[in-house]
């Protein structure tokens, strides 16, 4: 080799190598940035999840992080739907807020998330468990249409079917045709692994694992707000017959008579559910309806005989069960079933108190 | 397999590693590599090709016997027929249907959905295979020695998809010097740096253009004049900056295995005229359009007015290779009369006093001006999903004194602006690029070097992880 080319082939070789020390840097760069509240701030990061439900993962890690690093024992898990979450409110206003308010120095994790269903439920416990995160105690968050017969969806595994296959077989075998029928995305053979292999392996590098993170945490920054929806009571808005006609609007009441077997996919994830925290302390609670603005409905016979059959079936399951009907006024709503920022307090109130066995 | 997804890379990077360490299996590295590269994207359509390349390969076996002629005819029919069959029965069924009135009725049979899926890269292969099989019937190239050869040949990864369309008098002689390859940092280099090339304009500036090109066209039939115009200008640079990041990249897997595959563009809207834009835009189809369409109808060495046919000929067939549609033959037949056009306009300005002024730089400016929205009026074609909808945008691009622009128009139209400034920066860098490359490397410290070499990762990587990849535009034909 000529003097000259290997005085090339050494610079070469130099370049290389710091280029790879930079960016193992950047790399640690990037996972030093990334805590729990990049993506996390009473609840989780919805933009985030909702770009990419992978980012779940990054969530629960941090959450594992800071339980260990602050030696945390008896922590409380959150996991419900958007009311849990705090649709048409900020973080600082939502129940993962007031209800840590309350708790004192025993902190809750709320790992909500809007359209979750108890089968999204079921598989966030078997992903919390993955990680070693345990769930003595837990707060489940539900609606009544968790339950209402799913003719053309949503899915009964809306966000974690990905999750779910891999971590109960059995259960997802079940859900599968539920869940495509819904537009869930089966891949199998090369596909699959292809898509499952290739996102563990990327998933060692920062930059992959945590770019969802950075960019949302980014544009919340920018935004200057989390707030998701409209936080105005209402009786501000407008809601015309039509919008109460809304055959999504009617079906979150259906009245038709719950099937209170596993055929109902609500009451199939909820026996899962219930047999992955026997010996632990869980609270259900079935979210309030506006009673003002969703009077007809809610006054329906057979509304009220479903709320009935939930009742029973909890009543058979070791947990403490919370039906809020008529608990929460009806100014505190922001539409049918969320919550004013008021109405987020009122909420954690009446769940602490029904944590500590004060209300059931 | 797309070549901006993750999966590619790791796939280019096992191929090259293994290319690296078994010289000698080099031929059979790539063979394998080629086959499953094209069965990812689906293994029927693996299997067609597969057996077409080998048919090809058996029939070409008797192309410089006494039956040449015969060989020739029955390997054109084979390729030919497998194209028109995937690609153009919808098309011409279609258009009987028109024209007769009727309606066939395919209830039951696989016409029953009125589809049929195009495999990937069928225009390039057969374009490819017919070039061969003429090349060795006319004695200019000596046949593919084996079936392994020919099938590296026809079937490289670098290009199966959406070209370069290679010639066999510059590859096969290459696949035959392939086990003494030897690995050459600078071309190695090379290689990284055309793909780098490539995959910053597919996956920065094409994915960055694409939503409007996408919105603007999928209400084509309501667009106003100014938008009319933006959405042309924006497609033509998607399409420039698609297609050349496809082929620059196919160069640079080239330079990775020490292979030398041609440049297919070379900023085409820096043209003057028609003949310069040819040499300039998809050069491996206009070379292959010439020499097989164009100079075989008799070329230039008729009178003129069979040239001007020639011309609008071959440049319809080249519109009908691109696409089953009225609007792609269309789009041929406007290059063509463009191309005629020229033609005529030079022959007229020969011997007179003006001709001379063409030679000038404020000429030519002009001229390049000109014919670069002639090119975009003829992109509109190419691109609206049907002629109504062409001939409505060119209505309104038409009204001229009518365009009022939008504050959305007016930022899309300096987003054109500073693509047109990419694309002669593009042109200056490349004219220069041994300067830049030594400089970059003398008078930048590798602390420098190895910083800009990490945002330049970090930034493509971060695109690259952002979600689904969209696919380039010429893997449809």
């Amino acid at each position: 080799m000529s003097g000259l080319r290997k005085k090339r082939r050494l610079a070469f070789i130099r370049t290389a190598i710091w280029t790879a020390v930079l960016f193992i840097a950047l790399q640690i760069g990037i996972s030093l940035y990334v805590k729990l509240d990049t993506v996390y701030h009473f609840r989780l990061n919805y933009n985030m999840f909702l770009d990419n439900q992978q980012s779940i993962e990054v969530v629960i890690d941090e959450i594992s992080n800071t339980i260990e690093k602050e030696n945390l024992q008896d922590y409380i898990i959150l996991v419900g739907n958007s009311v849990a979450w705090g649709t048409n409110e900020k973080s600082d206003h939502s129940l993962g807020k007031y209800i840590n308010e309350l708790s004192g120095e025993q902190v809750v994790f709320n790992l909500s998330a809007p359209s979750m269903q108890p089968g999204d439920i079921y598989t966030l416990l078997l992903m919390l468990d993955r990680k070693g995160i345990r769930t003595d105690n837990l707060v489940i968050g539900l609606s009544y249409s968790a339950f209402v017969e799913r003719v053309n969806g949503p899915r009964a595994v809306f966000w974690l079917g990905d999750y779910l296959r891999e971590l109960d077989s059995e259960a997802f075998g079940k859900a599968r045709s539920q869940l495509v029928h819904n537009g869930y995305e089966y891949r199998t053979g090369w596909e699959y692994a292809e898509t499952k292999y290739l996102h563990q392996a990327l998933s060692l590098l920062p930059l992959y694992r945590y770019k969802d993170a950075i960019v949302s945490h980014y544009e919340e920054q920018k935004d200057g707000t989390d707030l998701l929806g409209d936080p105005r009571p209402w009786f501000e808005k407008k809601y015309t017959e039509k919008k109460l006609q809304d055959p999504q609007y009617l079906n979150f009441f259906n009245p038709k008579p719950f099937v209170m077997s596993e055929e109902n996919w609500g009451v199939f994830f909820m026996n899962r559910i219930m047999e992955h925290q026997e010996g632990k302390k869980t609270l259900v609670f079935i979210n309030s309806a506006n009673g003002e603005l969703s009077k007809k409905e809610i006054a329906n016979p057979g509304y009220q005989d479903n709320l009935r059959k939930l009742e029973s079936y909890f009543a058979e399951t070791e947990a403490i069960y919370l039906n809020l009907q008529e608990s929460i006024p009806s100014d505190m709503f922001t539409d049918h079933v969320h919550l004013t920022k008021e109405g987020n307090q009122k909420l954690a109130q009446l769940l602490w108190q029904a944590w500590n066995g004060e209300v059931n | 397999m797309l070549f901006n997804s993750v999966t590619f890379f790791i796939f280019l990077a096992a191929v090259v590693a293994l290319y690296y360490a078994f010289p000698r299996l080099r031929m059979y590295v790539l063979a394998v590599a080629n086959a499953a590269f094209y069965a990812y994207a689906g293994v029927g359509y693996f299997l067609l090709f597969a057996g077409i390349v080998a048919i090809v390969y058996a029939i070409s076996k008797g192309l410089g016997g006494s039956r040449g002629k015969l060989a020739l005819a029955g390997g054109l029919a084979v390729v030919l027929g497998n194209l028109f069959f995937f690609k153009y029965t919808i098309f011409l069924i279609e258009n009987i249907e028109r024209a007769l009135g009727i309606e066939f009725d395919f209830a039951g049979t696989f016409l029953d959905d009125r589809m049929i899926l195009l495999p990937i890269g069928i225009s390039f292969y057969s374009f490819q295979l017919i070039a061969y099989l003429v090349d060795v019937y006319r004695k200019k190239l000596e046949p593919s020695r084996s079936l392994l050869e020919f099938w590296v040949f026809i079937s490289l990864f670098a290009h199966s998809a959406a070209g370069p369309i290679l010639r066999g008098n510059d590859f096969l002689p290459q696949l035959r010097r392939i086990e003494n390859v030897s690995f050459i940092d600078r071309r190695f280099k090379l290689g990284i740096a055309f793909l780098l090339l490539g995959l910053t304009k597919k996956l920065v500036i094409v994915e960055f253009i694409a939503p409007y090109v996408n919105e603007y066209f999928g209400r084509a039939g309501t667009l106003t004049g100014g938008e009319a115009w933006t959405a042309a200008y924006l497609f033509a640079f998607q399409i420039y900056f698609d297609f050349s990041a496809y082929s620059e990249m196919a160069v640079g897997i080239g330079f990775l295995l020490g292979l030398k595959l041609d440049l297919n563009f070379k900023t085409p809207y820096l043209s003057a005229n028609p003949n310069e834009f040819w040499r300039r835009w998809h050069i491996t189809l206009s070379q292959w359009i010439r020499d097989y369409i164009f100079i075989p109808l008799g070329g230039s060495r008729v009178a003129n007015w069979r040239i001007y046919c020639n011309l609008i000929a071959a440049m319809a067939i080249s519109g009908l290779w691109h696409g089953a549609a009225w609007t792609f033959i269309l789009w041929g037949v406007y290059h063509g009369v463009l191309s005629a056009g020229h033609r005529l306009y030079r022959r007229l300005l020969k011997g007179r006093k003006v001709e001379a002024w063409t030679a000038t730089r404020v000429y030519k400016i002009g001229a390049v001006i000109v014919f670069f929205h002639l090119t975009v009026v003829g992109w509109v074609f190419f691109r609206a999903d049907g002629m109504q909808e062409a001939m409505y945008m060119l209505k309104q691009m038409a009204a001229i004194h009518h365009i009022q622009l939008t504050e959305e128009t007016k930022k899309l139209l300096l987003v054109v602006v500073a693509l047109y400034g990419l694309h002669l920066a593009e042109s200056f860098i490349v004219s220069r690029f041994g300067k830049f490359i030594q400089a970059w490397r003398i008078r930048v410290p590798f602390v420098v070097r190895g910083a800009v070499y990490t945002i330049i990762a970090t930034v493509l990587l971060a695109y690259l992880f952002k979600g689904e990849s969209s696919s380039f535009i010429y893997f449809q034909f």
